[in-house]
């Protein structure tokens, strides 16, 4: 499967912004495997809500939480929340 | 008062040119900022008299933690909206809350009409009407420049002095005027501006030159110089720095949260032309600052624009963020960002709110499209993607040229009223939408919100994490967040910095600062302030089961898919239920 990363979520994948990794199981998995790859530091934010995920362009709330079951060929996308204040 | 026991409120009619201070204990339960300001809107308040009666009151208010600590630096503004018809809540940074802090005074009362059209001039000790009549119909450019001009006190360095004014929509009566605070902030959502305007008051002056003793010192600098460091060198708050809130295009266009020309459709296939990165790298000249923030959010975006043949250029620089660029550019098809800089800079010359112009535009739009209006109303031939005519329609739009553009000077929900069309208009009781359709949390937070905006009670980050809807559990949320921005606006913290100023660590700021507060406290204060500002919103006759949400939103899908119009009407029921028990109980 595909990993895209945008915007800021940069600054944890030392500037990666593709990877592909062996398709996983769920989501939190996938996680498990970034902060492997990564830092824990990611794990840690990613699922504290910090980030928004989308699996082949939609947002995980409508999918379930970190459970959501991923197949070989998905295209996850990892972005930052939009906030403003 | 920092130091102090009491809250100092400076009360000012502009008919009898009376002026007193009060020193009032009462207020100290709650805290400061919108706290306060809420409660002295409801003493003030006249609820049988029209919403721009000179009885009405403005209140400003500065919070319980101005400007000595890192990023606390809002002034909250409270006034009936001509927009909405009810609760007007409004927030600005600059130089303003600073200046209050030094002028001595925690919240201003103004009154009544002058009779003349005038300005205020408020110091230390000395506050005083002026005559204005000179300045009135001039541009907001044009008014700063004056103000500036004429307002020097002695011994003054500019730094101590914040002036707010409006524009030509503020003295026409546009609903949704706003007020403009030190060239780059504004009090720009539900029409504070067409409120000065009513009252004659084309700006106000504030000089403030006292300092303020810090009485636990060492206590102080620590916590200081901790917030400082979490507030420049830590994530936190690097990408309001760094690109700043137009970063959230891009999520909000991939997620299908992007209302995109007058909300048709959910994402807009140019974002990538007019988002954070874009603007940065062909526009952006400098960032800027709140005074008492280290951070440099304002991001100033500059284009070259011929004014004359002959090679006749001048430099037009504005503030931009995503809710500009979302109302002003993708809302109306626009993926230009020097367009996008000239349509901002149009709004801000007659001193419009970015946001409700941008969504009333994209309004008659539509209503043009499908032949509910035509161009003898419009004057100009209103199209998605073209820049022109949006700026014509803007001029028309603060000057109220015809029926038509008085009519949208009242906001789309009247507008539509009038011509039809109101299953497009989108607004939310009154209010024309934030650029977020990312869900539930969006749609029922701004329904039930206290003034119907997208940071009441952050609905929109409901949706966008990553737990399943739950009607109850949103509802719950909803509610919560909505009195604990209640306690965060009573200090008054940019919203920004809500990562930096968790609870703990406001205990130990307000403490510092001779406050002896726990936990409870602040969760009291909270919903002491909400439920004033529900009562202020009962006594102007809103009810949250009124509201009627316009049916594109349940056309277009959201981030979340589309949206079902019985959840919502559930929602809204549910959190109405919840406001009437809360206001009988007992306690708060």
């Amino acid at each position: 499967m595909i990993v895209m990363f945008y915007g800021e979520v940069k600054k944890f994948t030392n500037g990666d912004n593709l990877i592909k990794v062996d398709a996983l199981y769920d989501l939190n998995s996938l996680i498990d495997k970034l902060s492997e790859l990564y830092s824990k530091d990611f794990h840690k934010i990613v699922t504290e809500n910090e980030w928004l995920i989308l699996i082949n362009g939609e947002a995980t709330t409508t999918t379930g939480a970190m459970n959501t079951r991923l197949k070989e060929h998905d295209k996850i996308e990892i972005l930052p929340m939009a906030e403003t204040g | 008062m920092i130091n102090e026991k009491y809250i100092k409120v400076l009360y000012i009619n502009l008919e009898t040119e009376k002026i007193h201070i009060e020193h009032r204990e009462d207020l100290m339960q709650y805290l400061g900022g919108v706290g306060i300001a809420s409660k002295l809107f409801l003493e003030n308040l006249k609820p049988d008299l029209p919403p721009m009666d000179a009885e009405q009151p403005i209140v400003f208010a500065i919070g319980a933690a101005t400007y000595v600590f890192p990023v606390i630096t809002k002034t909250v503004a409270m006034f009936i909206s001509p927009l909405t018809g009810e609760l007007g809540e409004s927030y600005a940074g600059a130089r303003l809350a600073m200046t209050l802090l030094m002028a001595g005074y925690d919240a201003v009362v103004i009154t009544g009409k002058a009779k003349k059209q005038s300005y205020l001039s408020i110091a230390t000790n000395n506050v005083s009407v002026k005559d204005a009549r000179a300045i009135w119909g001039l541009s907001v450019t044009e008014v700063g420049q004056y103000i500036r001009d004429r307002e020097r006190h002695k011994g003054q360095a500019d730094g101590k002095r914040s002036i707010l004014y409006i524009g030509p929509a503020g003295e026409n009566g546009v609903s949704f005027a706003g007020v403009t605070v030190d060239t780059y902030r504004h009090f720009g959502r539900l029409g504070l501006g067409a409120c000065m305007g009513a009252k004659n008051l084309k700006a106000i002056s504030v000089y403030g030159n006292r300092s303020i003793p810090i009485l636990n010192h060492k206590k102080y600098l620590k916590l200081y110089q901790q917030l400082y460091k979490k507030s420049t060198v830590t994530e936190y708050m690097a990408k309001y720095h760094d690109s700043g809130t137009p970063e959230n295009i891009m999520p909000l266009n991939k997620g299908g949260g992007l209302p995109t020309r007058n909300m048709r459709t959910n994402s807009f296939e140019e974002a990538g032309r007019v988002c954070g990165e874009s603007f940065a790298l062909k526009n952006l000249v400098r960032k800027m600052s709140c005074t008492g923030c280290p951070v440099g959010c304002i991001h100033i975006g500059m284009y070259r624009r011929e004014f004359d043949k002959g090679h006749e250029y001048e430099a037009i620089s504005v503030s931009y963020d995503y809710e500009l660029i979302f109302a002003l550019g993708i809302f109306l098809g626009i993926s230009n960002t020097d367009s996008i800089i000239a349509l901002i800079n149009e709004v801000e010359e007659y001193g419009l709110d970015a946001i409700s112009t941008g969504v009333c535009l994209g309004w008659a739009t539509d209503a043009l499209e499908k032949g509910y209006i035509t161009d003898e109303d419009t004057l100009v031939n209103l199209q998605f993607g073209k820049p022109e005519a949006y700026i014509t329609a803007i001029g028309n739009l603060a000057k109220g040229v015809n029926a038509f553009y008085q009519a949208l000077g009242k906001g789309s929900r009247h507008a539509a009223s009038i011509y039809g069309g109101g299953e497009f208009a989108m607004q939310i009781a009154g209010n024309e939408m934030a650029g977020y359709h990312t869900g539930y949390g969006s749609l029922v937070g701004a329904a039930v919100g206290a003034r119907h905006s997208h940071l009441d009670n952050g609905g929109y980050s409901l949706d966008q994490n990553n737990e399943a809807f739950d009607e109850d559990k949103y509802v719950d949320a909803l509610f919560t967040e909505e009195c604990e921005r209640c306690m965060t606006n009573s200090l008054i913290m940019c919203l920004f910095a809500r990562k930096i100023y968790d609870r703990q660590t406001i205990i130990d700021s307000l403490n510092a600062l001779g406050w002896t507060l726990t936990d409870e406290d602040l969760t009291a204060i909270g919903r002491r302030i909400y439920k004033i500002k529900l009562e202020i919103k009962k006594a102007l006759g809103f009810r949250q089961m009124g509201v009627k949400i316009p049916k594109r939103f349940f056309e277009t899908p959201s981030m979340n898919g589309i949206l079902d119009e019985d959840v919502v009407k559930s929602m809204i029921r549910k959190y109405s239920e919840k406001t009437e028990e809360f206001l009988t109980s007992e306690g708060d």
